[in-house]
């Protein structure tokens, strides 16, 4: 065993001797050729210099965008000294060049600089004059009166210089406003594999105007293709040449500029291509050679997801893993329902929040002492941990199938070209449907992320085979549940009473967080301290990993350490939450006083995230005479505000989930005054995409105000916009709502 | 995969893929900083000794810095940093974890700052494991500095609360050395010095010393911490002398003889400057034009590139590649002044970030260049890389600063001019009335010096097709009800008019309308309402960015068949370094309201903190009086 690490040790620093293939003259001769080979380009689009007079006023048009995509791979016999191996050289070329007309200062700083990879090592294992990486860059500039100038890329200088890198930057030398800059990275890889994926996204849209953008791609004979056309995007031109190479071109004119504002799904929104090259070996590529697939079967992808899920299970042995898990959460389960016993179908429940506790809440003596908010912000590798419950789960006896879940910012199902545009979510297929997702340490059992919600998925049951791979059956399409506005809510429950000096406010502070809600706060807020002990107890798990390693000769000391710890935690819990009091109310707080998790939240049959906070705003309260004015407006903390240019929207709105607001105020009136301008506080909005209503009345001397704010679903047409702005607009107006107090 | 490095926000940020990650922190929360003394230094041993090198570097400095690190809390990984550059090497690198040799790979970088292109600065950093509480860990670095003249200064504060540090100078009897002391005060320093055969060895020692803080607006290091400032003067190791920095003459030669090397193209200066200066007739118009030319066309990019760092690029080098570092635009500046006819040079100076002046020679001492110009008996300072300042005017980081200007083998010590916060007035007026519940009537800013350069600098980094909805969401504090019509301003490249701002107001809901009266909020802006000072947070004075100075005048028309009730009280504080001022007065059918707050000064020291405070809470509350008015 040493014998053989010391073997490989030394071929890899023979391997590595050479810093990079080529010396600098080779490159410089090299991209000399390629820059050469580059700016002669017969594309027409990159000799007009004009920018028509309707994009005169923007900052920026592009007035030729081009990629070049070259793809070839090679199959290659290399002798070694006993055997010889079969292996792939492939090579494969991307060039992007783009031509930008600069009309103002922030575009010129926008294109003053670039930066770039200039080598990198890729695999050259089998051979030796392989390049890796290579990339070169070309830049010149177009001045107003049609001179061009060449860049000196020699001006460039280096950012990082490792064994396995080098990247590189220039300022672009003599660039100014009315420019028209011409520019290219072209990238040369050139490795020995024996297969290579490459994903591509086109997008005919841009936050600036876009005259002409064209793609050509020379995909090798021996390499297949298969891409997708979305959202009104052109089709790719195919032809073969006489190598039988395939020639793909697109060319879309006089793009407009794309909205990329405010709740967009770009995926789903703007004219785009994708494509994935397939290099090597088919049989590892599961393609025919040469065969080029225009919108494939989306069930060509699910194959695909199969593929990595089979893959995952098996070379990452799940199946012994999930069996120790099994093992492992039914003895968990079995001690916690000793002090809690609960009917057979909620075992489900209990199997998830096992998992999640052996997964996130455990604390081993190696580990590292991760305990403050990061620990709350850790994720999962979702697919891995869903995969391995899905077969926990049947090793327990707990029927369930793996839902191929897209997110609402990517693809449909039906558009999908990639495995990972995929998620999983399981759901058991007995009795009523549990869902489980794994977004964190605070994910409920039966909950499904908000992207996911309503999204067609099709539906699998993975089952373990004797050899190697996993089969699938009960294959099937369902749409996601959505949830409701209604339980997706946030509820402040906010007392007010002037304090003494009558200009600060005390505030005593509920929040409720409900749903899609919480999960933010919880992270936020939430003590891993506090978070474990709650769930090993749940667990009637006797011994806190404090006490075991207390009890532990070995691990004494940790015990100590841990406190401390959770000691420096604690006292960051106050900034925290001082964090979320000034974010809800767009002020600081004059003082926070006190704060308080009321319920964490960390099960479903607790949903609920509550905690209170106490504490004083000054400057919300003004003086004119003897009375006194309350901003009471602003109590609902800062509402959206709608930017002139967003009033007009002529594209589908995708807001993250529909969720709700209450807040429910109440001001102690002082003594000896009376309150005016209640009546002004009532309002009225309320349309098919949701409502903000205010109700204010007077009871003995209380003041009390409800708000309620709807945004009724998380999807809305273009069309909807309208009704969509007077929500917002008539809560955005509530902000500066005043009531007086006068002066009996 | 699409190689687009120049797209800053790219469209598709991500937006798709829910990237996996092993069961490890993903992201880190949000700014909480906590002095938490889980790692301390328990004992830090700097050592730096001239040592005799070689014909080109005739002195060397060897430096071994040692560091143990010790665990008061719970076990942690913490990130060994060490800076080194051109003139410095880092030689060796050794850790021990709990007294055990371990292995060590260190990472050495490129130095990237945010505002700073390229710089010779590298970094080496590794991760030093604290393995458990009241372990100890300790790093021993060995450096070479090639050149005394980069050994500038020695700190005794570090980035962790540090138990006992020592530093120690062994200097020889042929080397000339000045180390001065710098705000020792407050502080526990003991300091010997031994012979110790040819050499003469200092030690200073500081115990029980909190950790460096890094808070926004503070001033620079050599403000606010304890170190040593080390002039190396003169050394002759061999039998021959060198000399350093001796005097001010020395440091000036050396910078003087790096100028000179710069080859700057007369007749392409000449030619420039000819197109520049075309058709304009007096000698201010000219100046004015050169130095707004280089500030409209040259791009600021900061280079610090070893001895480049010192080195202006060619003047003609700047011009043709339309971007330059403070030496390549003063440089340029001066040659096309110089080519137009005027008497212009060269000046080196230290922003208000340092603390020191040209009676200490040493290469810390200035960070930066500007040109001067001696017309008709006056020194005028220009300084390009402040885009939007007028001529004559200084930005806040030069004031009063000491400048050393080049005058052949001599040169002139000069302190730029101060200048008054009148340079920097923000003028707002507006005449208002009511409407409803809603104030309408116009409004006119005007502004100059540095509040101007403030406003241009943001305006400009936006997009052309943005930069009138970013002036109205400046103007409107980004509040809707503020809305802003006919909107018109001067020419927003001039930087010698004042910048005026006009438009059309109606702000609604701005009056509360309760029975028969109106409450009215004459100041929408509160400035500095939330200014007050966590004192007990804050550990460092404030610096202002510069000396602001707001008047904002406000005239609201009384409607007919209404009186005022009730003007609020004045308010007057005036302070050494600022002032606030509120006035309210009834003038026949309206109300007048001014406001003057005026910073006389940039620098609040902590002693004045908590009277800064208390002026804030009344100004504060002064801002929340009304102006009411009841129906007759």
């Amino acid at each position: 065993m040493k014998l053989s690490t010391s073997l490989l040790a030394a071929l890899f620093i023979a391997l590595s001797l050479p810093l990079f293939a080529q010396n600098d003259a080779e490159y410089k001769a090299r991209a000399e050729k390629i820059r050469k080979e580059i700016w002669d380009w017969d594309i027409p689009a990159f000799k007009n210099y004009v920018v028509p007079d309707s994009l005169a006023n923007e900052p920026a048009v592009i007035l030729a965008r081009h990629q070049e995509i070259k793809a070839v791979s090679k199959t290659k016999v290399k002798f070694l000294v006993i055997t010889a191996a079969k292996y792939k050289e492939i090579y494969l070329t991307n060039t992007y060049r783009e031509m930008v007309k600069i009309n103002d200062k922030a575009t010129l700083e926008e294109y003053s600089e670039l930066s770039y990879q200039k080598y990198k090592r890729l695999n050259r294992f089998f051979s030796r004059k392989l390049t890796g990486r290579i990339s070169v860059i070309g830049v010149r500039i177009i001045k107003p009166d049609g001179k061009m100038q060449e860049v000196d890329i020699s001006e460039e200088v280096l950012t990082t210089d490792t064994r396995n890198e080098q990247q590189n930057k220039i300022a672009i030398s003599g660039l100014e406003v009315g420019d028209i800059l011409d520019y290219f990275v072209s990238q040369h890889d050139e490795e020995a594999a024996n297969s290579r994926f490459e994903p591509y996204v086109f997008v005919m849209g841009d936050d600036k105007p876009v005259m002409h953008y064209s793609v050509h791609c020379e995909i090798g004979a021996n390499c297949s293709v298969e891409y997708r056309s979305m959202n009104g995007a052109p089709d790719f031109k195919l032809k073969k040449d006489a190598d039988g190479d395939n020639i793909l071109d697109v060319e879309m004119k006089n793009l407009a500029k794309a909205p990329v504002d405010l709740w967009m799904s770009p995926f789903r929104q703007l004219p785009l291509l994708r494509m994935n090259i397939r290099m090597g070996d088919s049989r590892r590529t599961n393609k025919k050679e040469g065969e080029v697939t225009k919108n494939p079967d989306f069930r060509t992808v699910i194959s695909e997801a199969k593929s990595d899920m089979s893959s995952d299970y098996f070379r990452n042995d799940l199946n012994a893993a999930t069996k120790y898990y099994a093992g492992e959460l039914n003895r968990m389960i079995k001690q916690a329902r000793k002090k809690d016993p609960v009917p057979k179908d909620s075992l489900p429940y209990y199997v998830y929040y096992a998992f999640r506790y052996r997964v996130f809440y455990t604390v081993r003596p190696q580990d590292k002492i991760i305990i403050g908010a990061e620990r709350n912000y850790q994720e999962a590798d979702s697919k891995r941990f869903l995969l391995m419950l899905s077969f926990v789960l049947k090793r327990m006896k707990i029927k369930n199938e793996i839902i191929l879940a897209p997110s609402v910012y990517g693809p449909d199902s039906k558009q999908a070209i990639l495995s990972s545009d995929f998620d999983y979510v399981i759901k058991t297929t007995e009795g009523k449907p549990i869902y489980m997702s794994a977004e964190g340490v605070f994910t409920h059992s039966n909950y499904i992320p908000a992207a996911y919600e309503g999204q067609q998925s099709p539906t699998l049951t993975p089952v373990a085979k004797r050899s190697n791979g996993l089969d699938f059956q009960n294959e099937a399409m369902e749409k996601l549940p959505v949830t409701a506005f209604s339980k997706n809510v946030q509820i402040e429950k906010l007392s007010l009473k002037l304090a003494e000096n009558m200009e600060d406010m005390l505030i005593n502070r509920e929040t409720i967080l409900k749903g899609h809600m919480r999960r933010g706060e919880q992270k936020r807020l939430l003590l891993f301290e506090d978070y474990y002990d709650s769930e090993r107890k749940a667990f009637a798990i006797k011994e806190s990993f404090m006490e075991e390693f207390a009890d532990s000769r070995k691990n004494k000391a940790l015990a100590d350490e841990y406190t401390a710890a959770f000691k420096k935690a604690r006292n960051e819990q106050k900034d925290y939450f001082m964090n979320e009091v000034t974010e809800q109310f767009g002020t600081k707080p004059k003082e926070l006083k006190n704060y308080k998790i009321v319920n964490m939240a960390l099960r479903h049959n607790n949903p609920d995230l509550i905690y209170q906070t106490n504490f004083t705003i000054d400057g919300w309260v003004k003086k004119g005479g003897n009375n006194y004015i309350v901003d009471i407006g602003k109590f609902i903390g800062e509402q959206l505000q709608l930017k002139p240019e967003q009033l007009k929207r002529s594209v589908d709105v995708y807001m993250p989930f529909a969720r709700s607001f209450e807040f429910i105020i109440t001001l102690d009136i002082p003594e000896g005054y009376t309150v005016e301008g209640v009546d002004k506080l009532i309002s009225n909005v309320s349309n098919e995409t949701g409502r903000f209503v205010t109700e204010a009345k007077v009871e003995g001397n209380r003041l009390g105000v409800k708000v309620t704010k709807v945004y009724s679903h998380a999807f809305e047409k273009a069309s909807q916009w309208e009704q969509l702005t007077a929500v917002i607009k008539a809560a955005s107006d509530f902000n500066t709502a005043k009531i007086l107090l006068r002066k009996q | 995969m699409n190689p687009r490095p120049m797209k800053k926000a790219a469209l598709f940020s991500a937006v798709l893929y829910l990237l996996p990650v092993l069961f490890a922190g993903a992201h880190h929360p949000r700014g909480v900083q906590t002095d938490d003394k889980n790692v301390i230094i328990s004992n830090k041993q700097e050592k730096y000794e001239f040592t005799a090198g070689t014909a080109d570097n005739p002195v060397v400095v060897k430096s071994q810095i040692s560091t143990t690190y010790r665990c008061e809390g719970f076990r942690t990984d913490i990130r060994y940093v060490e800076f080194y550059d051109e003139q410095t090497g880092i030689e060796d690198v050794q850790l021990k974890v709990s007294g055990k040799k371990a292995k060590v790979a260190p990472n050495h970088e490129y130095y990237s700052i945010d505002n700073i292109f390229y710089s010779d600065a590298r970094v080496c950093h590794f991760p030093v494991p604290l393995e458990k509480k009241g372990s100890e860990s300790e790093v021993v670095i060995n450096k070479t500095i090639k050149d005394p003249r980069y050994l500038t200064s020695v700190y005794f504060t570090e980035a962790y609360y540090t138990e006992n540090k020592t530093v120690t100078f062994i200097v020889p009897d042929w080397m000339a050395v000045e180390i001065k002391e710098m705000n020792f005060n407050g502080y526990t320093i003991s300091r010997r010095k031994e012979k110790n055969g040819t050499s003469t060895v200092y030690t200073y020692t500081i115990r029980q010393v909190e950790a460096r803080s890094s808070e926004s607006r503070s001033p620079g290091p050599s403000y606010i911490y304890p170190h040593l400032l080390v002039m190396s003067k003169y050394a002759s190791p061999g039998g021959k002398k060198i000399t350093y920095f001796n005097t001010l003459d020395d440091q000036y030669g050396w910078y003087r003889q790096l100028v000179q090397r710069v080859e700057n193209d007369v007749a392409a200066m000449k030619q420039k400057a000819g197109e520049i200066v075309k058709g304009l007739e007096t000698d201010t118009a000219k100046i004015k034009a050169i130095f707004h030319y280089v500030q409209d066309n040259i791009r600021y990019i900061a280079f610090e590139d070893g001895i480049a760092g010192f080195m202006p690029e060619k003047a003609q080098e700047v011009l043709n590649k339309k971007y330059g570092d403070c030496k390549g635009m003063a440089n340029l500046t001066k040659e096309l002044l110089r080519a137009a006819g005027f008497d212009a040079r060269l000046c080196w100076i230290g922003t208000n970030r340092i603390a020191y002046d040209y009676s200490t020679p040493s290469l810390s001492v200035d960070n930066h260049m500007i040109c001067a110009l001696n017309h008709k008996g006056k020194l005028y300072f220009l300084d390009a890389t402040e885009t939007y300042i007028g001529f004559d005017q200084y930005a806040e980081r030069i004031q009063g600063r000491q400048v050393l200007i080049e005058d052949g083998d001599k040169y002139i010590l000069e302190r730029v001019p101060l200048r008054a916060p009148v340079q920097n007035t923000d003028y707002e007026r507006k005449v208002v009335s009511i409407e409803g519940t809603a104030l309408t009537g116009k409004v006119e800013h005007r502004l100059n010096g540095e509040s101007r350069e403030w406003l241009l600098t943001r305006l400009h980094g936006m997009k052309k097709d943005k930069l009138s909805s970013a002036l109205e969401s400046y103007l409107s504090e980004g509040k809707q009800k503020y809305v802003i019509g006919n909107l018109q301003t001067s020419e927003l490249n001039s930087r010698d008019k004042e910048l005026t701002i006009a438009y059309q107001l109606n702000h609604v809901d701005a009056v509360g309308s309760f029975g028969d009266e109106f409450y009215i909020d004459l100041d929408y802006r509160r400035d500095f309402e939330n200014a007050t000072i966590d004192i007990e947070k804050r550990k460092h004075d404030i610096l202002f960015p510069y000396k602001q100075n707001l008047v904002y005048e406000t005239e609201l028309i009384i409607p007919e068949g209404y009186t005022v009730s009730q003007v609020p009280a004045a308010l007057l504080v005036d302070e050494p370094g600022y002032s606030f001022r509120l006035d309210f007065k009834k003038e026949g059918k309206r109300v007048l309201y001014r406001k003057e707050i005026t910073f006389k000064e940039t620098h609040l020291r902590k002693a004045a903190f908590e009277k800064w405070n208390a002026d804030i809470r009344q100004l504060k509350k002064a801002y929340n009086e009304q102006v009411t008015l009841v129906k007759q």
